[in-house]
């Protein structure tokens, strides 16, 4: 796959585990569920690596029939000039170009069958961006990188590709409008951080009742946001200690940082919240501008909203890899 | 001593231990670490180290199936089991850092903070260079950028809050001080500790079987070059 023209665009898998001691963060997808979901319309068993698109418009060529699907949200694309729609698989034939144009913004997952074939490093085919390695060369994607890709598609693959190929059009593999995330949603569930009680009453009660507005200062690292300022009941002086995506730091400013997948391992400003796992994709499609409302939910509601959804996942993930064996 | 075990998400939990900076009670904690590796539960990911704390991280799907409802409440009472079982007493800790030698040029340029940093301290530039290089430090934790140690305990003399405004970019090798504590810059990255020399030493190489240099619970001293042999022992190629 050649890179014609790109965005903000890297190549990204669900991350690297096991290296925080050498400050090594996890990073991986900012949305994890548009990415499995992706992989899973390819066929790729295993979650492998993607091109994660994050602004800015993507154009690519082919030298090769591959199974690709598109996922994410807030972009538009074509194959050849005829509308590529999201959140189904499709089949490129060789010298077919793919464009995604940005609408409102959004992340968008880029998946192909067999993954990108970029070498793995310490266990994954994340980009890490701060030390230069993973991903394609260890940095942004380019126009004129030519991403190896693999050749031969599995038996399951198989079967997809011999399903697009048929002249049947109604009867296309594509995802159940309930399968889809919606991104839509204003409200952002957390958990009460580990220093939330240290903050004044007035300070908790805006978080849950005025609205917050994501930044433009806003990258794979974390969102800044903009609202009412947040404060410490007494000002104290805190020790460094591990922080992870969706982590609610709020700074001396008084506004609040909330740290996404290239979060660093550790931090040492006051953290007011943890955005819940199951509500981090729905955060990490917003873009700037967009106004946000955050409540609260127990830590218990927390975990069983993840393992819930996560069940979900899997049981999909199971019924569509049936479907094609 | 205040020990608690709290979540900080669905898949990851801290035991904080303390409230202030130790050498001791740190290494009690590097203990701890790798009984939990050596022995960890199904489902743990991995433990990383802070000052006074350390966290657990572990995949809440795997945990669930194998039986326990609450990933979250199951790995608390596995580390606070943990902890109860662990005996606290120091001298049983064997020391297995490793204790390194690192060369540092502080010459202006590579140190532009440092005659600052000495008039805010009331010392002479040579005051504070014979300062920083005459205490062993310790490895606290790697962490901020891929290999940044995080060095400690500096003497109060030179112990100097961050600058008000952080540098847009630090230059990879940039040895600073913040606090209490001094640490090097693996990378060129944003950064607001004061810059008072730079070692030629590469602290981390994505390359190298074991690519951090140092590693929580290391020991650093630091020795003064000069420009000359800076020069030759540069190991960053594009300074």
């Amino acid at each position: 796959m050649r890179i014609t023209k790109t965005g903000i665009a890297s190549i990204q898998d669900l991350g690297r585990h096991g290296f925080r001691n050498m400050g090594i963060v996890q990073g991986g997808v900012m949305d994890p569920l548009a990415a499995e979901l992706g992989n899973m319309l390819v066929a790729n068993t295993d979650p492998l690596a993607q091109v994660e698109l994050a602004a800015g418009s993507f154009s690519a060529s082919f030298s090769n029939t591959q199974l690709i699907a598109l996922t994410g949200t807030g972009y538009k694309a074509s194959l050849n000039g005829l509308d590529l729609p999201f959140w189904q698989p499709a089949l490129t034939m060789p010298g077919d170009s793919l464009h995604i144009i940005p609408e409102k913004g959004g992340i968008c997952y880029l998946s192909v069958h067999g993954g990108l074939r970029v070498p793995p490093i310490l266990g994954s085919r994340s980009t890490n961006l701060v030390a230069g390695f993973g991903g394609f060369e260890g940095r942004l994607l380019k126009p004129g990188d030519d991403i190896p890709l693999a050749i031969m598609p599995d038996p399951m693959a198989n079967r997809i590709i011999r399903f697009l190929s048929s002249k049947e059009m109604n009867n296309r593999p594509r995802l159940a409008p309930s399968a889809i995330p919606d991104y839509s949603r204003q409200e952002i569930r957390f958990m009460p951080g580990h220093e939330y009680d240290s903050f004044s009453l007035n300070s908790r009660r805006a978080l849950e009742e005025e609205l917050f507005e994501l930044t433009a200062m806003s990258n794979r690292m974390g969102f800044r946001l903009k609202g009412e300022p947040i404060f410490l009941d007494t000002q104290q002086e805190l020790i460094s200690t591990a922080v992870v995506p969706g982590t609610m730091q709020v700074s001396p400013d008084g506004q609040i940082l909330v740290l996404m997948a290239d979060a660093q391992t550790a931090g040492g400003y006051p953290r007011i919240g943890q955005v819940i796992a199951a509500d981090l994709p729905l955060l990490a499609q917003k873009t700037a501008g967009s106004q946000l409302r955050f409540s609260s939910v127990p830590v218990e509601v927390a975990e069983t909203t993840w393992l819930h959804r996560e069940n979900q996942l899997r049981s999909l993930i199971k019924d569509y890899n049936l479907h094609f064996s | 001593m205040t020990r608690s075990i709290f979540p900080i998400s669905e898949s990851a939990i801290t035991l904080e231990y303390g409230n202030s900076i130790s050498i001791g009670r740190h290494r009690e904690l590097l203990s701890l670490m790798k009984a939990i590796q050596d022995h960890p539960f199904a489902g743990f990911r991995e433990a990383s180290i802070a000052f006074n704390s350390l966290t657990i991280f572990f995949d809440p799907a795997e945990v669930f199936h194998h039986g326990h409802a609450s990933p979250l409440q199951f790995a608390q009472n596995w580390l606070q089991n943990l902890v109860d079982k662990t005996p606290h007493d120091n001298s049983e800790i064997s020391f297995t850092g490793k204790q390194h030698l690192l060369p540092v040029c502080y010459e202006a340029d590579y140190g532009p903070d440092l005659q600052t940093l000495a008039a805010y301290q009331g010392l002479s530039a040579e005051e504070v260079i014979r300062l920083h290089t005459s205490h062993t430090y310790y490895v606290f934790m790697v962490g901020f950028s891929p290999g940044f140690p995080y060095l400690g305990i500096l003497p109060d003399a030179l112990d100097t809050p961050r600058k008000a405004s952080p540098a847009l970019s630090v230059p990879a090798g940039s040895v600073g001080i913040a606090g209490k504590q001094t640490g090097i810059y693996p990378f060129n990255t944003p950064g607001g500790w004061n810059i008072i020399g730079r070692t030629p030493m590469k602290l981390f190489n994505i390359h190298d079987s074991s690519p951090c240099l140092l590693k929580a619970g290391d020991t650093v001293r630091f020795t003064r070059i000069d420009r000359q042999t800076f020069l030759y022992l540069n190991q960053y190629e594009d300074n």
